[in-house]
């Protein structure tokens, strides 16, 4: 793989051993373990019900009720399906949210910018379209430069072509701060245009595990890409349509 | 190459289309007069059925004459230390009432642990009606202000912690989620996400609880008082005064919509940020 590597971080990136997580009587994740380098980008298919939004919110530390080991070393940041702004803060607090030292606002503003978002910085969330807030909940993930960055589906509500910017976003982030990624989704094509590794998910344990060939900008027009993708597919059970 | 012809699997959900929402435009300011006008109206019924003798003037006096009878309140005097007295009370009530709801609902509303001890007694005494512990209070406090502010207290007290309690309670986890991911401090948390997000209710709770506080005074004044308004229009009865009786009533309703216009007018302040529905 000729793509430029980023310099790992000191992180370990992420560690997962033998985590069983149930919800009373139905197990969510049996026995899974699972490791991402530093500064590796991974995406994480699954049907709805796999578990990959269970595994995302152990990986954050929001559900400590679990059998098992999770280190997700350094700061973490969620981009999180929906936006989650507070309706009460303006979207520059909301960005800012947990930042310390004297530039928050600056940094909260410049992220803000990036996501096309500069005029907004004191609007209140209520008044920002879906799509709107959902970037701005992307600025708010990516301006703490975290060292591991989960994305739980963050692209799913917003429309085509803003999803490609914001894909760029996130890439250009990871090259330029190289934080551990995983990203949840169900979109195999989202998952091959981002990732280097895509596993999926499938009743609590992974059922497959690949790298993913090429270069991304050439990763279109692969013929690697779209065995690959074929097979991602075959993984997650959908049927191909017939040939007539 | 069927691979690259196949039609790609699209997420499932539908694309948010970019449309900014336009910032609420107060619609209060245009609707001001017209709702003021309807009352009006009723006046002007009440004047006519007094002019055409369809009330008697021992019973129900017309506008005219109530308004008189409050000239005369007004310029003996009476008028103006009855309300103070009651607006005094109600003041004094509310605010003991104020810290005592807020405190326990948010103590409750922040704490599984204060909940269990505090939320079961405060539900079971919520069923009590405040008014029945007028004798209970004159018993116990005696016959001067303290019953009265303690009734008004009383009544002011539950309705706060309810709708603090619930307020904070109905704080959607996922907004909370985001400061926990983000290592907020459990005093962070309750400052930045719980206390703002449960003010719309506890907002709510104040206007019942201020409404409650006029009833409370009322009963309390009449029971057993020297002084206020209560007392103004127990004294009317005795004396058969229905346009003094009028005068108080009327008195009371203004009372009330002063107070609730107060704090809808903090609402606004505070709440700017909502996007609530303004009606059809």
């Amino acid at each position: 793989m000729s793509t430029r590597v980023p310099a790992p971080r000191t992180s370990e990136g992420v560690v997962v051993e033998h985590v069983t997580k149930s919800f009373g009587e139905s197990r969510v994740l049996t026995d899974l373990s699972l490791r991402l380098a530093p500064g590796s980008f991974t995406a994480v298919l699954g049907r709805s019900g796999c578990g990959k939004s269970t595994l995302l919110r152990l990986l954050a530390g929001l559900d400590g009720d679990y059998v098992g080991t999770v280190r997700a070393g350094g700061d973490v940041a969620v981009a999180f399906q929906e936006p989650r702004l507070w309706p009460w803060a303006r979207v520059e607090s909301n960005v800012a949210v947990g930042l310390q030292g004297k530039d928050v606002k600056d940094r909260a503003r410049a992220a803000l910018a990036e996501v096309g978002l500069a005029d907004k910085a004191r609007s209140w969330p209520l008044t920002l379209s879906g799509g709107q807030a959902q970037r701005a909940s992307l600025a708010r993930a990516l301006v703490r430069e975290p060292s591991v960055l989960l994305l739980d589906e963050p692209f799913g509500a917003l429309d085509a072509l803003t999803r490609l910017s914001m894909h760029h976003l996130v890439l250009d982030l990871w090259r330029r701060h190289a934080p551990t990624v995983l990203l949840v989704t169900h979109d195999v094509d989202e998952a091959l245009a981002l990732a280097d590794r895509v596993l999926v998910l499938d009743r609590g344990q992974v059922s497959f595990d690949a790298e993913v060939p090429e270069e991304r900008a050439v990763r279109a027009e692969s013929l690697g890409i779209a065995a690959l993708r074929r097979r991602l597919l075959e993984a997650l059970h959908v049927r191909p349509a017939k040939e007539r | 190459m069927t691979a690259t012809v196949e039609t790609p699997v699209r997420s499932g959900a539908a694309p948010v289309e970019e449309r900014a929402v336009a910032p609420a435009r107060r619609r209060r300011s245009r609707t001001g007069p017209l709702r003021y006008l309807s009352l009006l109206g009723l006046l002007a019924v009440w004047q006519v059925a007094t002019w055409a003798g369809w009330t008697s003037p021992d019973t129900l006096p017309g506008p005219a004459k109530v308004a008189s009878a409050a000239w005369d309140l007004w310029s003996s005097g009476a008028l103006v230390d009855a309300l103070g007295v009651s607006l005094q009370r109600v003041l004094i009530g509310t605010a003991i009432g104020l810290v005592a709801g807020l405190g326990l609902g948010l103590l409750s509303g922040f704490s599984r642990k204060a909940e269990l001890v505090v939320d079961a007694p405060v539900q079971a005494f919520r069923a009590v009606p405040f008014t029945a512990l007028v004798p209970l209070f004159i018993l116990w406090f005696g016959v001067d202000e303290t019953p009265k502010v303690a009734i008004v207290a009383v009544g002011v007290a539950f309705p706060v912690y309810i709708n603090t309690f619930a307020g904070i309670r109905d704080v959607d986890s996922k907004l909370v989620d985001v400061a926990r991911v983000y290592r907020l401090s459990r005093l962070q948390i309750a400052r930045r996400v719980l206390l703002p997000g449960a003010l719309p209710s506890l907002l709510v709770g104040l206007r019942f609880a201020l409404t409650l506080a006029w009833i409370a005074v009322i009963v309390a004044e009449q029971l057993n008082a020297s002084a206020g308004i209560g007392f103004l229009l127990t004294q009317a009865r005795q004396f058969l005064q229905a346009d003094v009786m009028v005068v108080c009533i009327a008195l009371y309703a203004t009372l009330g919509l002063l107070t609730d216009l107060l704090v809808r007018a903090v609402e606004r302040r505070v709440l700017v940020w909502r996007q609530a529905y303004s009606g059809n």
